[in-house]
């Protein structure tokens, strides 16, 4: 392998990936770290602090909550190297499987989907593990042709893997189903091997998951857990399958394909599978076929279980991310051969409309959003001041209204004593516990805990004995959030209808700070002057 | 094809187009058709030297006002006829350049576009002036004698001065229409220049008798005019336009405001065919004499396509409605894409080991998933809607 070749696709990748370290607190990571600091500080996920992510995901956290303390520089810098480490291994793989150009066009695409995926939706399980699926991909190659006899540790690796894939978002699981159909069309072998095979990766399946679910040894942990699932189950149904709900999930979803996923990704996925017809013939473990096929298989498998989960957010469909840039890799490579062809053509007719698409291609790719994002590191470093209003936009979408976040983070880090605590109150914001320094207390990670349609009563009380522990109370007045509530009342309006929690606010509290988006409530006696 | 084919066709199409009929009325309907009415009754205080539409817009709307004597349901009705009117139209356009299949594809992309574009949309200006993108691309082919290496041939006839007096005369009735599609000219005249290669002498020539034909429609509608005393006639003629140029901050929405059209109402599966098609076409170019007649279509549906969204730029107004202009030769273009595709599929399938065709299996179930197929059931609702409940409500 050149050297100059892997610098060069390095440095491209640091560069494209580089806006991440410069983005924003989002409610989801909030989330993780809040959850990963319950942990770390000896208490129970699911008792001490509710959502609604399985256990790994907060453990998972807790290496980076003890690197960063939610510093949310450094969580973005650890994020940051996770994705170019993820984009540059990609890239060296295809380099020495395919050829160069294959992978850097592949890690180049992989760079750019993540890096547009843009706030609120980066930092997901899915984006930040998509390493795994590399190591899916290297050893399922590995062992393909191999004896089981040879490559029983890797088989069980294998399994362990998708396991630990599997236990952090329950529908990724749906890449066995990919494995097994491309091991069942192309594996020349007999029932006897798949039947030992599959056994060996569902051991090592199996015992990865259950280490996933081991916190639910603990009893109280297991019952709350069991808690949280039955909250889940209203959160997983709040997209029906009835018609309108189905064509809102249409729309979302072929928004996201054309849109962020982009008009030239999906023309060169094109390119990439007319390329895959054609070898057809050629399939050997040795050669581009193989990884283009596996990786139709495994892009189709996971793009499949977004679909089934209907939500038809973005960073869903992130995670094929991996399948899909290596299929682009390929696309990207024959595009350009396509284009140049046309371009050394000297008739006029054929170069304007080929410039003319070219251009057009550009325009709607990820580049031309890539360079939009590019302005989030310009301003955090040279006009740090604008840096906050340039993700605030509440009425575009009500949880984007950072510049208020900033505000009351401000007023409270300067209008607090030490040893105070605070009580946060949102659907969807639950990044302001990263714009102020107090102890939060916060159990629930959204109030469609306590003021969703499907509420338990002891959570209900919960939350009531929080609001009398609380020193200060931020509650957001702005966020409608059905797919958290299964309703469209705010978090204030909630409240304002919840008399008990009323009085206990009114005869406690005095709001003391407020911006469109935020109230601020501190317990009844004189704010201090700034002193911290 | 058979009179009976025909009629089954017209009936499938205007099955596919029949959620227009019963779309809920929409609030600039009703403006237009009142506007619209109010001046052709003589009340020309309702007549605004600045307003959305233009003179002969407004004109058109109090027509089918009066027609519908400004019941919704009927002016629906009328809708109804002008949008299948024109999916007729375009599949005899296209049925001369390319294939019958091609063409009755066109015409089921044109009217499920136009089902997609949705109640607030399909009542513009816009969709209702498709016939006439239509009739200026049969004229403008028609007149073009191509030999056989590709060339315009020299010598017009008589017949050829007719045919571009009768352009400028639609391309005035389309400008007076709305100003903005004075881009279809750049359009064409790209086409002419960079697709034809026609010299300036012959450009002149031929945009001459074009801007006659144009200054004939112009000196007879102004001559209207007067006779019927209208005030202000010259102020009206035009709806009130911004002078193009550019904005970041508009090419910023307007990229996100495009991608949505796209995907609302293309979705992948069509877009994939929106460029199959160009880029088929950009390749069998190098065979230009091979098959002149279809190359020559794309090319002026390439041409006009680039110039009308060069003019939502330009203009920095971007709607909805506005990318109706589109439908023709987007339609035009998906519909050869489409018919490729399947001939490809059908290769590929009849050679192809099973594993393969179970991919493509779940490739076809993935664009069909993704096509605007699911979209149009959805607003198939709308008939069963008005017929059982009598209220659009239900839809909110």
């Amino acid at each position: 392998m050149n050297t100059k070749k892997i610098i060069l696709l390095t440095l491209l990748v640091l560069f494209i990936l580089f806006p991440i370290s410069t983005f924003i607190p989002t409610s989801d990571l909030a989330i993780f770290l809040q959850g990963a600091r319950t942990i770390v500080n000896g208490g129970k996920i699911y008792v001490d602090f509710i959502d609604i992510k399985p256990p790994i995901a907060y453990y998972s956290m807790v290496p980076i909550y003890l690197i960063s303390n939610i510093d949310n520089h450094i969580v973005r810098l650890i994020e940051y190297f996770i994705h170019c480490l993820t984009a540059i291994g990609l890239g060296l793989y295809l380099y020495k499987k395919v050829n160069y150009k294959v992978g850097l066009f592949s890690a180049l695409a992989y760079s750019l989907l993540v890096v547009t995926l843009n706030t609120p939706e980066s930092f997901q399980l899915e984006l930040i593990f998509n390493f795994l699926i590399i190591l899916i991909l290297i050893i399922h190659t590995n062992i393909f042709n191999k004896e089981i006899k040879k490559s029983f540790g890797l088989i069980l690796l294998e399994g362990a893997i998708i396991g630990l894939y599997f236990s952090l978002k329950y529908t990724t699981g749906l890449i066995l189903l990919g494995l097994l159909l491309f091991d069942i069309f192309y594996k020349k072998k007999k029932f006897s091997y798949f039947l030992k095979y599959y056994l060996i990766l569902a051991l090592g399946f199996i015992t990865s998951a259950l280490l996933c679910l081991l916190p639910l040894i603990d009893n109280q942990t297991f019952n709350g857990y069991k808690d949280m699932l039955e909250f889940l189950r209203y959160y997983v149904n709040f997209v029906g399958t009835d018609i309108p709900s189905i064509n809102v999930f249409l729309k979302y979803s072929s928004l996201y394909f054309v849109d962020k996923f982009s008009i030239a990704f999906i023309i060169a996925t094109v390119f990439a599978i007319i390329l895959w017809l054609k070898g057809r013939e050629q399939f050997s473990t040795n050669n581009k076929q193989f990884i283009l096929t596996l990786s139709i298989f495994l892009a189709s498998a996971l793009i499949l279980s977004a679909i089934i989960e209907r939500k038809g957010f973005a960073y869903h469909y992130s995670r094929s991310y991996i399948p899909l840039s290596i299929i682009l890799g390929f696309g990207i490579n024959e595009m350009v051969v396509y284009f140049k062809n046309r371009l050394k053509q000297k008739h006029l007719n054929i170069t304007i409309p080929t410039i003319i698409i070219i251009l057009f291609l550009f325009v709607f790719s990820p580049i031309s959003r890539f360079f939009a994002v590019l302005r989030i590191p310009i301003v955090y470093y040279f006009n740090n001041e604008r840096y906050y209003d340039l993700f605030h936009e509440p009425q575009n979408n009500p949880i984007l209204n950072y510049r208020d976040k900033k505000k009351v983070g401000d007023f409270i880090n300067t209008h607090s004593y030490p040893g105070e605590t605070v009580l946060t109150m949102n659907a969807g914001s639950y990044d302001i516990i990263q714009f102020q320094k107090l102890k939060v207390i916060d159990k629930f990670s959204h109030s469609g805990f306590y003021y969703g349609s499907h509420i338990k009563d002891k959570w209900r009380n919960d939350y009531l004995n929080q609001l009398k522990q609380a020193d200060w109370i931020i509650i957001q007045v702005n966020d409608f959030n059905f797919s958290a509530n299964a309703h469209f009342r705010t978090t204030y309006e909630s409240l304002q209808s919840d008399s008990v929690a009323m009085e206990i606010i009114n005869s406690r509290f005095d709001k003391v700070f407020e911006t469109e988006t935020i109230y601020v409530y501190h317990k009844k006696q004189e704010i201090n002057n700034p002193t911290h | 094809m058979k009179a009976h084919h025909y009629i089954l066709f017209v009936i499938s199409i205007a099955f596919i187009l029949s959620p227009v009929i019963f779309f809920p009325p929409s609030e600039i309907q009703t403006k237009y058709m009142t506007e619209g009415i109010a001046i052709l009754q003589g009340n020309f205080q309702s007549l605004h030297n600045t307003s959305d539409l233009s003179l002969l817009s407004k004109i058109v709307y109090g027509g089918i006002g009066i027609i519908s004597n400004t019941n919704s349901f009927t002016a629906r009705i009328i809708e109804f006829f002008i949008h299948l009117l024109t999916a007729i139209a375009l599949f005899f356009l296209v049925k001369k350049y390319l294939t019958k299949s091609k063409a009755v594809l066109a015409s089921i992309i044109y009217v499920l576009s136009i089902v997609l574009l949705n109640y607030k949309f399909s009542f513009q200006i816009e969709p209702l002036s498709n016939i006439l993108i239509i009739a200026l691309i049969a004229l403008h082919l028609k007149r073009d004698n191509i030999n056989s290496e590709g060339h315009i041939n020299t010598n017009y006839s008589l017949g050829n001065y007719l045919s571009l007096l009768l352009e400028g005369l639609i391309i005035g009735l389309i400008l007076f229409l709305k100003f903005n599609f004075v881009f279809l000219i750049i359009g064409i005249l790209a086409y002419d220049i960079l697709f034809l290669n026609i010299n300036w002498q012959k450009i002149i020539k031929k945009y001459g008798t074009i801007l006659a034909g144009f200054i004939i429609f112009a000196a007879l509608y102004l001559f209207i005019l007067k006779i019927e005393r209208f005030p202000n006639a010259i102020a009206s003629l035009f709806q009130s336009i911004t002078i193009p140029h550019i904005s970041f901050t508009f090419i910023r929405d307007f990229l996100k405001d495009f991608a949505k059209f796209l995907a609302y109402i293309y979705s992948v599966l069509f877009i994939i065919a929106l460029f199959y098609s160009i880029l088929n076409w950009l390749k069998n170019l190098e065979n230009y004499s091979k098959d002149i007649k279809s190359m020559r279509l794309f090319g002026i549906s390439f041409y006009l396509a680039i110039a009308i969204i060069l003019s939502f730029v330009l203009y920095q107004d971007f709607q909805f409605n506005h990318i109706a202009s589109l439908f023709i030769p987007f339609c035009i273009l998906i519909s050869d894409g489409l018919v490729e595709i399947y001939h490809k599929f059908i290769n590929v399938w009849g050679i192809s080991k099973f594993s393969y065709k179970f991919v493509l299996v779940m490739f076809v179930c993935f664009l069909l998933l993704f096509s605007p197929l699911h979209f149009w059931i959805y607003y198939m609702q709308y008939p069963f809607i008005y017929l059982i409940f009598h209220n659009y409500a239900v839809l909110i």
